[in-house]
Order: C-alpha cells, then sequence, then structure tokens
C-alpha cells in the first residue's frame, strides 16, 4: 500500500478504537489522539494539537504523569497506571514513553479506559450481594433473638438440658452469620468488585481503627495488644474495605489462636520500597504439615487444641486475597506451642 | 418509665415479635407496623417516643421514612433507631452502616442485635431525648 494510504487506514484503525489514545512529543506537547480521548477528555477539535498538556487537558493528576514519564527517563520499562476522574466518568489511564529504534525517549503515550461501566456493573453485583446478604443474614438475626429470649428465661424457665442444647443453637447460628460475612468478603474481593474504588490509604490509622474494634475481645481474653507504628509512613494505594478485612482478620487471628493472658504484638514499618506489616501472637502455633494450606479456603486445624476455637476457615484467604489484589507478599514463621508471626509486604505507590 | 411508647417498623415478622417481646419485658409499649408506609403512617398517628426502623423493607425502605419523619418539624424530635442488615464487606451499596451514617437517624445498629445491646441503645436514647426535651 502506498503510504499516503497506510496513513489513512491507521488513522481510521486509531479514531475507531474503544479507548482513548493521547500521544505527545518529548516536550509534552500533543502530537496524536483520537475521537474517544478527545470525548473522555473534552479536548477542543483540532486546536489541542501542538498545544502542551497542560493547557490541554484539565486533569492534574493525569499532567503530572504525563510530565513524569516524560522528564524521569528511566533505563527500563515503566508505566503509570492510575483511575482518574474526568467530568462524568472515572478513566483507567495507562501511561507509557514512547521510544525510537534507538531507545531515545520521543514521547509519552497514554491509553485512557472509561471504566463507568465497570463501575455500574459493580454496583449491580453489589447491590445483589447486598440483597443475598440481607435475605440469608435477616432470617438469621430473628432466630438469633428468638433463642436468646429463650436462654434469658423471658418466656419461661428452663432446665440445664434444654439452655445447654439452645447455647449450642445460639453458637451455630452466630457461626452462620460470621460465614455470610466472610463469604460475601470473599465474593467481593475475588469478582474484583473493588476495581473502582481504589484511592490513597494511611495503613496505620486502618490499623490504629482495627485495634479499637478488637480491643475489647482481646481484654476478655487478657491479651495485651501491643502497636508499634513508624512515623510519617508513605500511603499505599489500595482498596479500604479489604485493607481493613485484611487487618482485622490478621489481628482477630492471632486473638483467637492465643491462649489467656497471652500477648499479640503489631508492627508496621517503611522497608524498601514496601510498607511492611507483622503481626506476632504467642499462640499454640502451626504445624509443619499444615503451613502449605493455611492460605487455602475453609481450611482449618481439627484438633484437640482448636476445638474450641470457632471461626469460618476464610479469613487468612482474605487476607491473600488482599494482598494478592494489591501486588504485596505474605510469609509466616511458626513454632507450635510458641507463637505464630505473619509478615505482609505491600508496594507503595509512588508520590505523582 | 413514663409509658415509653415505641414504634418497631420492620418486615420480619419474626423478628418483630422477638424485640417486642424483649422491649415488653421492661415496661415499653410496643407498637408494629410491617412495613415503611405503614410505618410512617403509624409515626403520624400514634405519636410514638422513639421509632426502630429497619432499613430494607419494601414499599419503603427505612431510609425514606427517616428522611420524610426528619423534614417534618412535628416528627423531627422523635429519636430514629435504624437497624441495618448489611455488613461492611459491601460498602458501595445503599444499604451500608456507612449509609447510614449520613442519614439523620440518631443511632444504628447492624443485625444481628444481641437482645442487651438493643435495650441500652433505646434507654440511651431516651435518655438523649428526655435531656434535650428539658433544654
Amino acid at each position: 500500500m502506498p503510504r499516503r494510504v497506510i496513513k489513512e487506514v491507521l488513522r481510521s484503525v486509531i479514531d475507531s478504537l474503544a479507548d482513548g489514545i493521547l500521544v505527545t512529543n518529548e516536550q509534552g506537547k500533543i502530537i496524536l489522539y483520537n475521537q474517544k480521548a478527545a470525548a473522555l477528555l473534552d479536548l477542543k477539535g483540532k486546536t489541542a494539537l501542538d498545544e502542551p498538556v497542560r493547557e490541554c487537558i484539565r486533569n492534574e493528576v493525569l499532567v503530572r504523569l504525563i510530565n513524569k514519564i516524560l522528564t524521569l527517563d528511566l533505563p527500563f520499562h515503566t508505566e503509570e497506571i492510575c483511575l482518574i476522574d474526568s467530568g462524568d466518568s472515572k478513566l483507567k489511564i495507562h501511561v507509557c514513553p514512547v521510544r525510537d529504534e534507538n531507545a531515545l525517549l520521543i514521547g509519552s503515550v497514554t491509553m485512557l479506559h472509561d471504566v463507568a461501566q465497570l463501575s455500574a456493573i459493580d454496583k449491580i453485583k453489589s447491590n445483589f450481594l447486598a440483597m443475598v446478604s440481607h435475605q440469608l443474614k435477616s432470617p438469621l438475626s430473628s432466630t438469633l433473638l428468638q433463642t436468646s429470649i429463650l436462654l434469658d428465661g423471658m418466656v419461661g424457665g428452663l432446665n440445664e438440658k434444654q439452655k445447654d442444647l439452645l447455647q449450642k443453637i445460639k453458637a451455630k447460628t452466630k457461626g452462620m452469620t460470621d460465614l455470610i460475612n466472610d463469604i460475601l468478603d470473599v465474593c467481593y474481593i475475588e469478582e474484583g468488585g473493588y476495581v473502582t474504588q481504589i484511592e490513597f490509604l494511611n495503613l496505620s490509622e486502618i490499623l490504629k481503627r482495627t485495634i479499637e474494634v478488637v480491643q475489647p475481645q482481646a481484654q476478655d481474653k487478657g491479651i495485651t495488644l501491643q502497636i508499634t507504628v513508624e512515623d510519617h509512613l508513605p500511603f499505599i494505594h489500595g482498596n479500604k474495605s479489604s485493607m481493613e478485612a485484611m487487618c482485622i482478620n490478621l489481628i482477630m487471628n492471632a486473638i483467637k489462636y492465643t491462649p489467656s493472658e497471652g500477648e499479640v504484638s503489631i508492627e508496621l514499618e517503611k522497608n524498601g520500597q514496601y510498607l511492611q506489616l507483622k503481626v506476632s501472637d504467642t499462640g499454640i502455633g502451626i504445624e509443619d504439615k499444615d503451613i502449605p494450606h493455611i492460605f487455602d479456603k475453609f481450611y482449618r486445624e481439627r484438633s484437640e487444641r482448636t476445638k474450641n476455637i470457632s471461626g469460618t476457615g476464610l479469613g487468612l484467604s482474605i487476607v491473600k486475597g488482599v494482598v494478592d489484589a494489591h501486588r504485596g507478599s505474605i510469609s509466616v514463621e511458626s513454632k507450635v506451642g510458641k507463637g505464630t508471626t505473619f509478615t505482609v509486604s505491600l508496594p507503595i505507590k509512588q508520590e505523582s | 418509665m413514663r409509658g415509653k411508647k415505641i414504634l418497631l417498623v420492620d418486615d420480619d415478622a419474626d423478628f418483630v415479635e422477638a424485640t417486642k417481646i424483649i422491649l415488653e419485658s421492661r415496661s415499653y409499649d410496643v407498637t408494629v407496623a410491617h412495613d415503611g408506609k405503614e410505618g410512617l403512617q403509624k409515626a403520624q398517628t400514634e405519636q410514638p417516643n422513639l421509632i426502630i426502623l429497619d432499613v430494607m423493607m419494601p414499599e419503603m425502605d427505612g431510609y425514606e421514612v427517616c428522611a420524610k419523619l426528619k423534614a417534618d418539624p412535628k416528627y423531627r424530635h422523635i429519636p430514629i433507631l435504624l437497624l441495618t442488615a448489611v455488613g461492611e464487606a459491601i460498602p458501595t451499596t445503599k444499604y451500608t452502616l456507612e449509609m447510614g451514617m449520613k442519614t439523620e437517624a440518631d443511632d444504628y445498629i447492624p443485625k444481628p442485635v444481641e437482645p442487651m445491646e438493643l435495650v441500652e441503645r433505646v434507654e440511651n436514647l431516651f435518655k438523649i431525648s428526655g435531656a434535650n426535651l428539658r433544654k
């Protein structure tokens, strides 16, 4: 095909893309964009060409990322991925450097993906899960209330055997409610339902709040909670409720598997390009044979020493799910009878 | 306690029956409604001193009932306790504790709720509203 025709074909292809594309030269002037980009970023016709990005693009985050890619000129391949708001839509943007055949930086290219539809789907899925949750938990709530009324003797006295059976019914019912909550957590995380709910998070604040929530249960068992957080820790990029679920599951596990008068210590510090969270306990520990399975769904050690510990077996799979989703890593060290330490590393989002 | 009347609005008949037993055992006077519309009507005709309102209900949900009552100067002063059934795992929907906190309700508890906790919250709300009326 003659070059003129190739150029026209390319132009048509670019304009037909479902995603927006925006190309700048090495000075940050716009040299190419398609109709979708124009629509998503509200660029005004041909006048945006050859103009610097900061004059044409309203979203500061995008402008900053493009400038970052152009100025850093790192020797290895980098890209910036981010969610931004543009007008009414939410956009997932992907900014990469453009290099010529001599690997010289000659510009930047940005892909813009409209996730509004994704968040609409997210909402439908979330509303469905909310409905399911309500339908399953409401009858259990009434059952729990009814058993409590019976146990409190509000509708007549009970003999020991009746009390005993009712307590078992109550415990099982409460267990089912916990199970429903955990399954919902798992669904939420696995379906990636949080993809549009990413923000900068202060992990030390999340930890402190989690500790407030679990304090009463720790106190009941006489367990000391020790928290050490480094000052001025950077924020991480992630989903708030997933992080909350991760923290509460790690700390509750530590409390559950530690006998009375034990100790649970929580440390958060910066380690290179990562935030490192350590949750240690003086609990019963995990046997070597169980360690490869602890992150499996519904896996629980079923033995003499754990028979009185309640749980759904989903806690650690939720934790692992969240860690994976945030591109982190988790490791465990344990000695039976002495205690266990879980270490989570989460990559720090570079301030752009 | 001077004839404290509580209006209980929830579409789950078992929950209503059980909660009524608990509240009546503490000498409260309990009136019930089984959906939002009936709840709103009874709030206006029965003049309760406190309303316990479930969030997820057919016809009209708890938020709407709460919003309507709080917007009306005649009923604004009645303390409202919202019961939310869904956990915090799904923050993007309208039925979470987070959403509950954006309404004008005076207090909110997630289900399942322990009888003692329910009673404590109710007593607390009566104490607060009693203090407010005396101002």
